[in-house]
């Protein structure tokens, strides 16, 4: 097979591929300017009278792509009738924003240090830090929520924040890239002279971009999505994240749920866009030294 | 061009934050809502005028003090009953303080039309499965941790859980060291029927039963046989009025013998004999010994003997007509409407009366029992029902002691809106009867002039409190609410009247999940 | 605390050797993140294993391993054993295969690669409260998905309530974490030096036999955060399946987690530690088995 024809058939496969991939999305956000009746309408399948007396004895429910009726219903509902709905998505950045800054710079100054420390056991207290990142929530919910009470943050946002910021996924994961600096560069650095942090800040910092990228994106997903936390640690619901929210009315209003998950994932969303140049520009920069 | 999309998402994300910041020095106050036009909001101000009026004999002599917290979870009913409780309880003991928590959640808002014709917004509270388990994960969490508020009121609670574990404190205890606490004042056999292996963790202060009344001018001359001192099963009810049952449809009645749809009758029977097939004390499953299945023939039995009252969707000329077409023998009525059949001669009648067909030939037959002998209550309120537990991590167990024997006596008498259903206290159970009996209850409290009854008042009232001591001393049996196995047990017995499963497959299917669910 | 101790001492007790103040910088750059760590997850992990000794929560005795006896003798338990490891052993693998697979052919579309990467990172984004509704419109038993089958000309099966919910289970993972793996190999075939694959077309070599030897060897630090992100995810899938199909789902997807929150609903805290403490020893023999590995085949 040719360049030319595998480029042809990669393109092909995945295109398909994401088309399927992107179905729920789809039929998320365009349901999301139904009207309220449409989607009643449509998703509802307990048979009528009328559907008796036609002899339909099951109903399907299918999805609808287009709208019938193109309204703004929904939006206008959860925007502006609901004003709690924005000091919500508030609180969400509130407590990702702090988490996803603060985890990128903690993560990358420890796996740093796992790098370039020399010593006979830091290789047991990274394993250490795998298990412990291994652990369920509902286990260390109590301890943490001791923790946090003793530290006077319980019913706070904080209560959230600290230990979303010392999260050990980041510095697994940075330290994993790290491994793939080879050790030319090191050598290189040395013989200029350079110490300990500028070694960091001209050589490391700038070939970790791309995997500082993806862990910024995966840490602010993993906390615009907390629930469990969020729950306990958060009992006034002026303060609840825009997650927890939603947990709750996925049973209930049917009519606004689509509007009100395509406004919880434009941030998110944007987000990815803007980071997607910086992961790409750092996966075509790989070659470079 | 992706520059440019991104910019503009940006500043719209600015823009929202900018617009929110001054929402959050203002946050929504729950409790500045205008309240639904049929519920009195009982003026703070009144409330204690009046108590300084209808004061009692103090409880305990010594001046109480400390703090006590108390968390609930339903915000309509129980919510503002403590917070009123709290506040009379405080204003007779300065030295106390009382934190009520009641939990909180994103509230729905409604724009509704006012009286004056402008457009008002109502905060309603939402109290679905999800806000449950949110409320139970922030307690269990507390709790686990060693602390926790010092009283738990029921609500949603799986207190049976609870107990298992420890975390509640024997009330017997409490009951028995305390001198002024006199157990005949709350009927001793519910509160024994509530223990198990004699401890006692929750301490109830309303209950709730279903009694059973018939139509006299169709059952005639039953009246002996019907209120007998005696608990009855469906088979005997059906029994004797099996000779009086006529479909005829001469004159347009139809004659069923009791006033239940399908569903209802099996909910109620599963009440009557859950003890039974969940025994949560002993962590078994009795559903494969045989008697599930045949309750569920009998069901089926009794519905094609046409017993129950139709469902409206079978019967097309139900639809649009009323249920006069069809007589019923027997009802089963909510306690809170036993009053209503003492008073019916009453011309100023007021009642809420809630039930299919009832008529004014309706005379109280007596109670249901399954062919065990359980009598079967549960507690009045909303959800599992209101009941209090001591938290056993409490450092103040005594006074949270008080506030609840202050929360099932004094504070039912003098809060005119209680949690629902009728009081276990004694004498809380005759002013709720005055109060029905002189009209006082359905008027508002704003006025509260003292209870002048006159004979034919106290007369009602005191027939109705012999036929309801009557019934409270025959209850035995109380079903702990598990909600969990109780939603599982309904989800699974739909999937059987659909016709999708037999008996036998459900009574199997039931056995090995209720199994796991008492073992995990 | 006990273990980062005696790790804390000797290097403190080094410090003062002049040589190994520049050796020791790297402790420098490890304490800050390394405090936070200790304070917010392995304080807690250990209070929780010591929690698995107790009787008790709060004021508990001592008791020893009969919390683990009862663990394992609870039917529940091994039920739920059996089904996380099956659908361990099921998820894993065909989301790692899946998203290599996609990896690599996005790394070919050249200007179109960001495009395909953000379509698959979207799952990721969207809420499992919000996909709830839709996932119960496509599965329940008049839901989408038997609409097509039988317009092709098959029964519907209840997805949702039968064995065949694993499989129901194995999409919405899939769908859900496929772009997250896909991010980390796009990040490690992106750190494959250019010059292995230019002296691989010199030598003629195909695109099979390139993959073979050089980029497969050339992942192996990536995949093993792979494999353990996947366990991982696996664990997290059981929002999804919590919202779906509640606390008690059917026997065939009752899994470890709804064991281990159902024991915290019913404040059963001792076996709710005891089964997690098992879990993460059971975790730690795998990592430390993937750890072996990963050095074994970079020495090669």
């Amino acid at each position: 097979m040719t360049r030319q024809g595998f480029y042809i058939a990669s393109l092909v496969i995945i295109t398909f591929a994401s088309v399927l991939f992107m179905f729920p999305l789809m039929v998320t956000f365009t349901n999301s300017f139904m009207s309220e009746q449409e989607i009643l309408l449509h998703y509802r399948t307990d048979l009528s009278l009328f559907d008796i007396v036609d002899g339909v004895y099951s109903r399907f429910i299918s999805f609808r792509l287009i709208p019938r009726d193109f309204s703004l219903f929904q939006y206008r509902t959860v925007l502006i009738d609901r004003p709690l709905f924005l000091m919500l998505l508030v609180n969400s950045i509130r407590i990702t924003a702090p988490v996803t800054i603060g985890n990128m710079v903690v993560s990358l100054l420890t796996a740093y240090g796992f790098t370039c420390w020399r010593c006979k056991r830091k290789e047991i207290l990274f394993f250490v830090y795998i298990v412990v990142m291994l652990m369920p929530l509902q286990a260390v919910l109590v301890p943490n929520f001791i923790v946090a009470d003793w530290l006077g943050l319980s019913r706070s946002h904080w209560a959230i924040i600290w230990p979303g910021i010392f999260a050990p996924f980041g510095t697994f994961l940075l330290r994993q890239s790290m491994k793939g600096i080879p050790n030319e560069c090191y050598e290189a650095a040395q013989i200029d002279g350079a110490a300990g942090i500028k070694v960091f800040f001209y050589i490391v910092v700038p070939q970790m971009k791309s995997g500082i990228t993806a862990l910024a994106m995966l840490v602010f997903i993993e906390y615009w999505n907390v629930v469990e936390q969020a729950v306990i640690f958060i009992r006034d619901f002026n303060m609840e994240p825009l997650s927890v929210f939603l947990s709750r009315i996925a049973d209930g209003r049917v009519g606004l749920i689509f509007a009100a998950s395509s406004v919880y994932m434009l941030l998110p969303f944007v987000w990815l866009l803007a980071g997607q140049e910086h992961l790409e520009k750092g996966i075509e920069l790989s070659g470079i030294k | 061009m992706k520059k440019f999309f991104v910019t503009m998402c940006m500043l719209l994300t600015m823009l929202v934050l900018a617009a929110c910041s001054r929402g959050n020095g203002d946050p929504i106050n729950i409790t500045q809502h205008d309240p639904p036009p049929n519920q009195n909001a009982t003026n703070q101000d009144d409330t204690i005028a009046s108590y300084q009026q209808n004061i009692t004999q103090p409880l305990v002599s010594e001046p109480l003090s400390g703090n006590l917290t108390i968390s609930a979870f339903d915000s309509a009913l129980m919510g503002p009953f403590l917070e009123q409780a709290a506040e009379l309880f405080t204003y007779r003991h300065p030295g106390v303080s009382i934190t009520v928590d009641v939990f909180s959640a994103v509230p729905e808002v409604m724009e509704i039309e006012l009286e004056d014709g402008t457009m008002g917004h109502v905060m309603t509270m939402t109290g679905g499965p999800h806000e449950s388990r949110d409320y139970i994960n922030q307690i269990n969490t507390e709790l686990m941790s060693g602390r926790g508020p010092d009283i738990l009121s029921l609500d949603i609670l799986p207190f049976h859980r609870y107990a298992q574990v420890g975390q509640l404190a024997n009330l017997r205890e409490f009951m028995d060291n305390d001198q002024s606490f006199n157990i005949n004042d709350y009927r001793p056999n519910i509160l024994d029927a509530i223990s198990t292996n004699n401890e006692l963790y929750m301490f109830p202060i309303t209950i709730d039963f279903r009694y059973l009344a018939f139509d006299s001018s169709l059952l005639t001359n039953q009246q002996d046989t019907l209120t007998a001192r005696h608990a009855f099963t469906f088979e005997e009810l059906f029994d004797i009025a099996r000779p009086f049952l006529g479909h005829t449809r001469a004159g347009g009645y139809d004659h069923r013998m009791i006033a239940m749809q399908e569903m209802q009758l099996f909910t109620s029977m599963l009440d009557l004999y859950q003890s039974y097939f969940i025994d949560i004390g002993n962590r078994r499953a009795n559903f494969t010994d045989g008697v599930f299945v045949e309750m569920l023939n009998q069901i089926q039995d009794y519905i094609a003997a046409g017993y129950l009252q139709e469902r409206w969707e079978e019967n097309m000329s139900m639809i649009g007509g009323t249920a006069a077409t069809q007589r019923y023998f027997y009802r089963l009525n909510s306690a809170l409407m036993l009053f209503n059949e003492f008073n019916r001669d009453d011309e100023n009648r007021m009642s809420m009366d809630f039930g299919v067909g009832i008529t004014d030939d309706d005379l109280v037959a007596g109670l249901l029992g399954n062919s065990l002998g359980h009598v079967p209550f549960s507690l009045g309120g909303r959800h599992g029902g209101a009941a209090f537990g001591i938290n056993a991590n409490s450092p103040n167990q005594e006074l949270a002691w008080e506030f609840i024997k202050f929360l099932s006596s004094d504070a039912l008498i003098e809060i005119l809106r209680p949690p629902g259903g009728i009081p276990l206290y004694v004498s809380a159970l005759e002013h709720m009867a005055q109060m029905w009996a002189t009209g006082q209850f359905f008027t508002g409290a704003n006025e509260r002039s003292e209870l002048a009854l006159t004979a034919v008042e106290q007369a009602r009232v005191d027939a109705y409190m012999e036929t309801v001591n009557r019934f409270m001393d025959m209850f035995n049996t109380f079903n702990v609410t598990d909600t969990i196995i109780r939603d599982m047990v309904l989800e699974a017995v739909r999937d059987y009247w659909a016709g999708d499963i037999s008996a036998h497959d459900l009574a199997n299917r039931l056995q090995s999940s209720v199994h796991l669910v008492l073992n995990e | 605390m006990r273990m980062t101790w005696p790790i804390g001492c000797k290097a403190v007790s080094t410090w003062f050797s002049m040589n190994s103040i520049k050796r020791h910088a790297g402790l420098l750059f490890i304490l800050p993140g390394l405090m936070g760590f200790v304070l917010f997850y392995l304080l807690p992990f250990m209070v929780s294993v010591w929690y698995s000794f107790m009787s008790r929560p709060a004021g508990g005795e001592f008791v020893g391993l009969s919390n683990y006896i009862d663990l394992l003798q609870s039917p529940a338990y091994r039920l739920g054993l059996r089904n996380t490891l099956v659908f361990m052993g099921l998820s894993v693998p065909l989301n790692m295969i899946l998203s290599l697979v996609a990896a690599m052919l996005i790394k070919n579309t050249g200007r179109f690669k960001p495009h395909f990467v953000l379509i698959f990172l979207i799952p990721l984004v969207i809420p499992s409260g919000a996909m709830v509704f839709f996932w119960r419109m496509f599965f329940s038993s008049d839901g989408f998905l038997n609409n097509i089958l039988s317009s092709l000309g098959f029964e519907g099966v209840n997805w949702l309530n039968s064995e065949y919910s694993m499989f129901t289970l194995l999409i919405i993972f899939v769908w859900k974490n496929l772009g997250f793996n896909l991010v980390l190999f796009l990040s490690g075939l992106s750190n494959v030096p250019k010059e292995y694959y230019e002296a691989a077309k010199t030598d003629g070599a195909g695109v099979l036999r390139t993959t073979i030897s050089i980029t497969l060897p050339c992942l192996m630090p990536i995949t093993v955060i792979v494999l353990l992100m996947s366990i991982i995810n696996s664990f997290k899938v059981f929002r999804e399946v919590y919202l779906l199909m509640g606390a008690y789902p059917n026997h065939s997807v009752y899994m470890l987690q709804h064991f281990m929150n159902n024991n915290f609903f019913s404040l059963n805290y001792p076996r709710l530690t005891s089964a997690t403490t098992l879990l993460s020893a059971a975790m730690a023999v795998i990592t430390w088995g993937l750890i072996w590995l990963e050095r074994k085949a970079s020495h090669d």
